[in-house]
């Protein structure tokens, strides 16, 4: 296909005005638009240039709310989180604690006073894992880092200290009602004679039974 | 200077920084202080740094070599490099210490190590912010700690940041997942390092706390050398698998990207950190020590003076012929020492 204007080829561009077929060139010199758009929508660009246009007034009811003491805007702070003056603090105060619980998962301040020095001497001593099991219950977002092999070993043994005060009173109570294939073979044992000892001779059968099959099951994979 | 210093495992760590973020009472923070407010912080921090045996500098009065100086000697940053009005810097570049007045916040104290020092980092910034915070009423409140211009710093206000060269763990297919999701259980970052025209630099990365709330300094400290040694430790099984597996690849591209960096006209930064790249992973595997000047201190030399060459402050793609020329000359006089 020619150009009806010039004659010349048309390349992949068609222009058609009136029913006359032009090429690209003749088209632009004519000062015609190359309507490369599709039919029904608007200029893409035209409608980037509204968006552009009015992205400055763009608004939330709260936008509008600014420090009384430097004119902040919560807008401003939104984007930068940025503030401009201390009573901004007071101002912003729940935004400003939000978005730290966000990202850092707390809003506490726990660090040193103005004019001290910070002690980041790491002891092991006892008083380091006190303070940290201390930190863990204030504050059960912050999973503290034990410094110590020696402080982790402290804390070991005060929990099995525990857990053996525990499976003396109530370890027959706890696997009446526990899956027995989660509990250790000391406390199965266990549990089987303090069963017998409360007369409660059909639980005790069926601590034995699962003692029994277990053992097998070893037997069988040696 | 400090950055003369030999650092510990310096093969992975190139420098590490402590920032300490402070404002005084009364002011408003600097985006929305007036001139003769920004005055006035200027010479309270003058008078208060006066005994402090350090150098204090108007940046608004400073002529260009000089400031270019500075910034080379990371003694001040690329946004205080760019405008310096109202802004002053009280300084030992020996020591690495920068206070930089009339930045994001009055007063923010930088030091520098290179390596990978948190601790004496750490205590070299602290004791100074302590000692202004005795001189200087700062804005404090009990609960949120130190109040700063950007919300994500109140607290502590401390920032401690390390730039690490890791291009194992970049060129291996999942490993920087890992790191990232290891560092966020500390709650810290890594972020890749870019230059002003938002180019990114290729294996270098900036490994930062994001948690000024609810830790105390000491558990900070306690974390940033947990978070450094897994980085550490991490890099080094990622380059020795790549240059088990790799080998030969590894092998050619060290000794050619040496050949490059010891012989080229004209070098551009990104290229630069790239060929590093190439030499950090295969260094401890194909050094030839004799024939070449090659040692950690020298491969971070590079990079640091490339990092703060003034082309990365440039905010375009395209570069002069005079900056890569420049570039090439200075890497070449490093490479080629006193023969």
């Amino acid at each position: 296909m020619r150009c009806e204007n010039c004659g010349g080829v048309i390349g992949n561009k068609i222009t058609q005005i009136n029913g006359v077929t032009i090429c690209e060139k003749c088209a632009k010199s004519l000062g015609i638009d190359i309507p490369t758009r599709m039919a029904g929508f608007p200029d893409f660009n035209a409608l980037a240039n509204a968006f552009m246009a009015t992205g400055t007034d763009l608004d939330f009811t709260t936008s509008k709310l600014s420090c009384p003491r430097c004119g902040t805007k919560q807008r401003e702070f939104e984007m930068n989180n940025r503030v401009g003056c201390i009573e901004c603090y007071n101002f912003f105060n729940n935004l400003i604690v939000k978005t730290n619980l966000r990202l850092q998962g707390s809003s506490e301040y726990k660090g040193r006073k103005p004019g001290q020095k910070s002690d980041i001497l790491v002891d092991i001593d006892a008083g380091d894992v006190a303070d940290e099991q201390t930190n863990t219950s204030d504050n059960p977002f912050v999973q503290p880092l034990r410094m110590s092999n020696e402080s982790d070993e402290k804390v070991e043994e005060k929990k099995t200290e525990e857990k053996k005060s525990e499976t003396k009173k109530s370890i027959y109570e706890k696997l009446m009602k526990a899956d027995l294939g989660m509990v250790s073979d000391d406390d199965l044992e266990q549990a089987m004679k303090q069963a017998a000892e409360a007369e409660d001779y059909t639980f005790a059968a069926k601590l034995r039974d699962e003692l029994k099959s277990r053992k097998e099951g070893k037997k069988d994979v040696e | 200077m400090w950055n003369d210093k030999i650092g510990k495992e310096q093969d992975i760590v190139i420098l590490t920084k402590v920032a300490v973020s402070r404002n005084i009472k009364g002011y408003p923070f600097t985006s929305k202080m007036s001139a003769t407010e920004k005055e006035n912080v200027l010479t309270t921090v003058s008078n208060a740094t006066k005994d402090m045996r350090l150098q204090y500098l108007r940046i608004d009065q400073l002529n260009k070599e000089a400031l270019d100086d500075l910034f080379e000697k990371s003694m001040i940053n690329g946004h205080i490099y760019a405008d310096g009005r109202g802004k002053a810097v009280v300084y030992d570049e020996n020591e690495g210490v920068s206070i930089a007045v009339n930045d994001d916040d009055h007063i923010t104290v930088n030091v520098y190590s290179n390596g990978a020092e948190v601790t004496s980092v750490f205590e070299k910034a602290d004791e100074l912010a302590s000692v202004l915070e005795s001189k200087i009423d700062m804005a404090y409140s009990d609960k949120y700690g130190f109040l700063t211009s950007d919300v994500r710093r109140m607290g502590t206000g401390i920032q401690i940041m390390s730039v690490v060269a890791i291009p194992g763990i970049d060129k291996t297919a999942g490993a920087f997942d890992i790191l990232a999701k290891r560092l966020a259980t500390y709650d810290w970052q890594i972020a890749p390092m870019t230059i002003m025209s938002g180019e990114k630099v290729p294996g270098i990365f900036f490994l930062f706390n994001i948690a000024t709330l609810g830790i105390t300094e000491k558990a900070l400290v306690g974390r940033a050398r947990s978070v450094i040694d897994d980085v550490i430790k991490l890099e080094r099984t990622c380059r020795k698998n790549i240059c088990r597996r790799k080998k030969g690849i590894v092998d050619d591209q060290y000794h050619r990207s040496y050949a490059a960096l010891r012989y080229a006209r004209r070098i551009d930064v990104p290229e630069v950190l790239n060929l590093l790249n190439w030499i950090r992973l295969g260094y401890d595997e194909f050094k030839d020590e004799e024939k070449t000047l090659l040692n950690w201190e020298l491969i971070n030399k590079i990079t640091t003076q490339t990092l703060r060459n003034k082309r990365t402050l440039q905010k375009t793609e395209s570069v002069s012929v005079v900056f890569t020329t420049e570039c090439a000359n200075n890497i070449r006089s490093l490479l080629k020492g006193d023969e």
